[in-house]
């Protein structure tokens, strides 16, 4: 392809910004058109509101900064401690980029449209770059303008940072973004470059590895050797870490490495426009040194992108169809989970698929494994420590708090049930079964692996409070089979609760399939945004009526039974008594849902 | 044997599929064709229980599809143009899993010479994103064959497929139908259907517009000489404004209408 420079894309520039411009006019048209169906036009309106409630705060304080922020005390070490720290994350996050770029993304994504069309034009490969790294700019604005609402919402926690203008943190992400968006561009096609060179993936990075501790190592050793070591107090050991590594990264050699990044970070962390604008030119030096990299690196993109938009393409296809994500990258093989025989209950045949889909994790003889393992590291963590430890307790915590997240948002986690076969549902219609059986069928893999998780965390939790730490702290002072009949009743309760949880999700799929997202990728915007919520939140309120019935069973029995045995028999007995209430209601529930499916007709 | 009488699917104003009415025997080739839109896919699905039909009558082997349909969907495979295979099991998972939905009671025995037929025994512990689409397509109907259907439905079977697959393609499409099976198949490929089909159902707007066996609805275009092809057939009716265009100069033979059906179920 013959290059062109500035005036080639001069000449180009019309037919490309048609292009751009048409496909975004187009884009709203759709998004506005689709607001007539009342299910996205009630989505709109709820997304709307739940932005004008997350947003308004950060509006009126930009309207009210001017005002504010004068009287604001300044402190100067904070700010630029902040500026420290994103540029180790930036010096990391580009680090990294050079040991494991991303093969998934490449720097210039083309469509396959844009490619059908633009590769075979009377276009300069320059001409084609600079289109694309211009084109990108937009997105990248719209990154940046997240990235200034969300640091001004939560400006009080920046220091003198607080003060800058939103228009400045604005401007200033703006240039951070261009200036990864370019160095991961250059870096892509250096790498490309070293390839074709000879320089296998494995040197380049045994290299940059090397590189970096040398570069690290000196500055540490000459750190080390010229200033104060550091020492953590209690007041200091939030700050003193940074302020350390900050003075790591002023000392040579690793100061020149990250100096252009701190060129780059400086017009983000200014004051004021005067700083500001003081600050611009050596950003936009840099700024410019990347474009002339990328632009003046010999490497033939057009091959690696042909290949990544056939693959992009490949994966939202998948996507689209609701495929797993298996098919999108490389494939592996999943061994059964258990031997399933060719006659008997068919909706085993159901879960044994979808506990296939769920991973290779999931195996009986796992879930045995992982539940001894947990237990005995649990019971030698009580054991190991001392009664004042206070590690056990944080354990304990932590396993509750994991248990419930579980309860809470694993239903909504495992979706390997109708939220993903439903765009299969072609198949799924023709299987010779009744509906019910289709729908319990498709529900038990995410019942069985939600209530196998939550069994490992009973188990540890159950462990972790037999010991002295957690009892004592939480003045709990049961007998060890007291502690074992509590975890056997939550363990009873589980699965019926797994099954309510995930009841509501699945049969909102079957009777609102066109609001819930279907397979792992559905349609996106600020209307599909409040159609999810309005159904989360109905969801939750569902299971939350749907656990009514059970827990008043339980609590009658355990108050009974307090009343006229002992509490011991009130858990024991509540639990299997919930149980079954919970499975009739799930039964009730399947049934319907049944029918339902049995009647549904996608087209 | 497939029964159709009086089909009809609408959604909303429109008419998807319009009074449609055919049989097939056992050892019989449907060929079902017409324009884009006309309808072929929505009566395919119909046929298969994957969508409800609004009205109409329909027996596949002996069973009402809407009395009896899982009866129905026992002796029934279908097979779409895209082979419809989940991403995470591979040839042999797919097959046990079939068997299983379908209470194959001897699918150990079956599924080993099942593959080898089809020479999919070295690509069973595979994945379809492993598989070409040739062999895709080998996998799906492996499965499809699995329980011995005797009805099997094929939509546009050879699309994408090389010259070696769409010879072995047509090869298993013969020989089910020599087994007994009843078999139609939605195809713009006419010459494929003058192969392979004893009879042909033309379908635009949703309606009939031509059925019979080959040779019938030949001379219901050209005469009692029958020497136009499908294709000449096909395009004489694709240019008629509507069904009415092209009236029914022969009438369908008293063997290739259902004879007496029961009421439509709506």
């Amino acid at each position: 392809m013959n290059r062109m420079g500035l005036g080639g894309l001069m000449r180009i520039l019309p037919a490309l910004w048609f292009l751009q411009s048409r496909s975004w006019a187009n884009q709203v048209k759709v998004r506005f058109r689709r607001l007539r169906q009342p299910k996205y036009l009630i989505g709109a309106l709820v997304g709307i509101g739940y932005l004008g409630m997350s947003f308004l705060p950060a509006l009126m304080g930009m309207m009210n900064a001017g005002r504010h922020t004068p009287h604001q005390p300044i402190q100067a070490p904070n700010f630029s401690l902040w500026q420290g720290v994103t540029e180790i994350g930036l010096l990391l996050w580009l680090s990294f980029n050079w040991i494991l770029p991303s093969t998934s993304s490449p720097a210039l994504q083309f469509s396959e449209a844009e490619l059908a069309f633009l590769l075979p034009a009377p276009i300069g490969r320059r001409t084609l770059l600079q289109y694309k790294l211009v084109r990108t700019l937009v997105p990248l604005a719209f990154t940046a303008l997240t990235f200034a609402v969300i640091s001004f919402v939560f400006r009080g926690f920046g220091g003198s940072s607080a003060r800058s203008p939103f228009l400045i943190r604005f401007a200033g992400w703006w240039i951070v973004m261009t200036f990864l968006h370019l160095h991961a561009t250059a870096a892509a096609f250096t790498m490309t470059r070293l390839m074709d060179r000879g320089v296998t993936p494995w040197w380049r990075r045994l290299a940059i590895l090397v590189s970096a501790l040398a570069v690290v190592g000196f500055s540490l050793f000459w750190m080390v050797r010229n200033s104060p070591e550091l020492v953590l107090t209690k007041e200091n050991f939030a700050e003193e870490p940074l302020r350390w590594i900050q003075g790591v990264l002023a000392t040579p050699p690793l100061h020149w490495i990250i100096l252009p990044i701190h060129w780059v970070t400086g017009p983000r962390f200014s004051h004021d426009f005067l700083e500001f604008m003081t600050r611009l030119p050596m950003a936009l030096v840099v700024l410019a040194a990347h474009y002339l990299w990328v632009i003046r690196t010999e490497v033939a993109f057009e091959e690696a992108s042909l290949e990544a938009a056939r693959k992009r393409t490949e994966i939202i296809s998948a996507l689209r169809a609701g495929k797993h994500p298996l098919a999108l990258g490389k494939q592996r093989k999943i061994n059964s989970p258990f031997r399933l025989a060719p006659t008997g209950f068919p909706p085993i045949a159901l879960l044994w698929k979808n506990l296939i889909a769920a991973g290779s994790g999931f195996r009986p003889r796992i879930f045995v494994f992982i539940t001894l393992s947990v237990s005995v590291s649990g019971a030698l963590l009580v054991n190991g420590l001392g009664h004042d430890s206070s590690l056990p307790v944080v354990f304990f915590g932590l396993t509750l708090g994991l248990l419930g997240m579980s309860m809470l948002m694993g239903p909504q986690m495992a979706r390997f049930d109708f939220r993903q076969d439903l765009q299969m549902v072609d198949l799924v219609k023709l299987y010779p079964l009744p509906g019910w059986q289709i729908v319990l069928g498709e529900m038990l893999a995410p019942v069985v692996v939600l209530t196998a998780i939550q069994w490992v965390l009973l188990a540890l939790a159950t462990v972790l409070s037999l010991g002295s730490q957690v009892s004592e702290t939480f003045h709990t002072p049961m007998e060890v089979w007291e502690h074992l009949l509590i975890a056997v009743a939550a363990g009873i309760i589980m699965p019926g609760f797994n099954l309510i949880g995930l009841v509501v999700p699945n049969a909102l799929t079957l009777f609102f399939p066109a609001w819930i997202q279907i397979g792992k990728e559905g349609p996106a915007g600020l209307e599909v945004m409040g159609q999810r919520m309005i159904m989360t939140f109905g969801g939750m309120i569902l299971i939350a009526v749907g656990l009514i019935p059970a827990s008043l069973v339980l609590g009658l029995c355990c108050w009974l039974s307090s009343l006229f045995l002992t509490w011991q028999i009130g858990v024991a007995i509540g639990a299997v008594a919930a149980l079954a209430v919970l499975i009739a209601e799930g039964a009730l529930a399947i049934s319907l849902l049944g029918k339902t499916f049995e009647k549904l007709d996608l087209t | 044997m497939i029964e159709v009488a009086g089909l009809n699917k609408i959604y909303g104003d429109f008419v998807a599929v319009r009074d449609l009415s055919f049989r097939v025997q056992p050892g019989e080739l449907l060929g079902l064709v017409g324009p884009n839109g006309a309808g072929k896919t929505t009566t395919l699905r119909c046929l298969s229980g994957i969508i409800p039909a609004t009205s109409g009558n329909i027996q596949i082997a002996g069973h009402n599809l809407a009395e009896n349909p899982l009866g129905a969907k026992r002796e029934l495979a279908i097979f779409s143009d895209e082979p419809k295979l989940f991403d995470y099991l591979t040839v042999q998972q797919h097959m046990e899993f079939t068997a299983r939905l379908y209470q194959v009671a001897d699918a150990t025995d079956k599924i080993p010479s099942l593959l080898a037929e089809l020479e999919l025994t070295d690509k069973r512990n595979q994945l379809p994103a492993e598989l070409s689409r040739g062999m895709k397509q080998k996998a799906a109907i492996a499965c499809g064959l699995l329980h011995s259907p005797k009805v099997i439905l094929f939509d546009e079977p050879l699309t994408g497929l090389d010259p070696l697959a769409i010879r072995r393609m047509k090869n298993t499409i013969k020989r089910l139908a020599n087994e007994g099976a009843s078999i139609m198949i939605s195809s713009h490929l006419l010459h494929l259907l003058e192969e392979l089909c004893t009879h042909v159902l033309i379908v635009k707007q949703g309606q009939r517009a031509a059925y019979g066996t080959l040779d019938q609805v030949r001379a219901q275009f050209t005469g009692a000489a029958g020497d136009a092809t499908l294709e000449e057939v096909f395009m004489q009716i694709a240019e008629g404004t509507s069904p009415s265009d092209f009236p029914l100069r022969v009438p369908p033979s008293p063997s290739a209408l259902p004879p007496s059906l029961p009421p439509s179920v709506s």
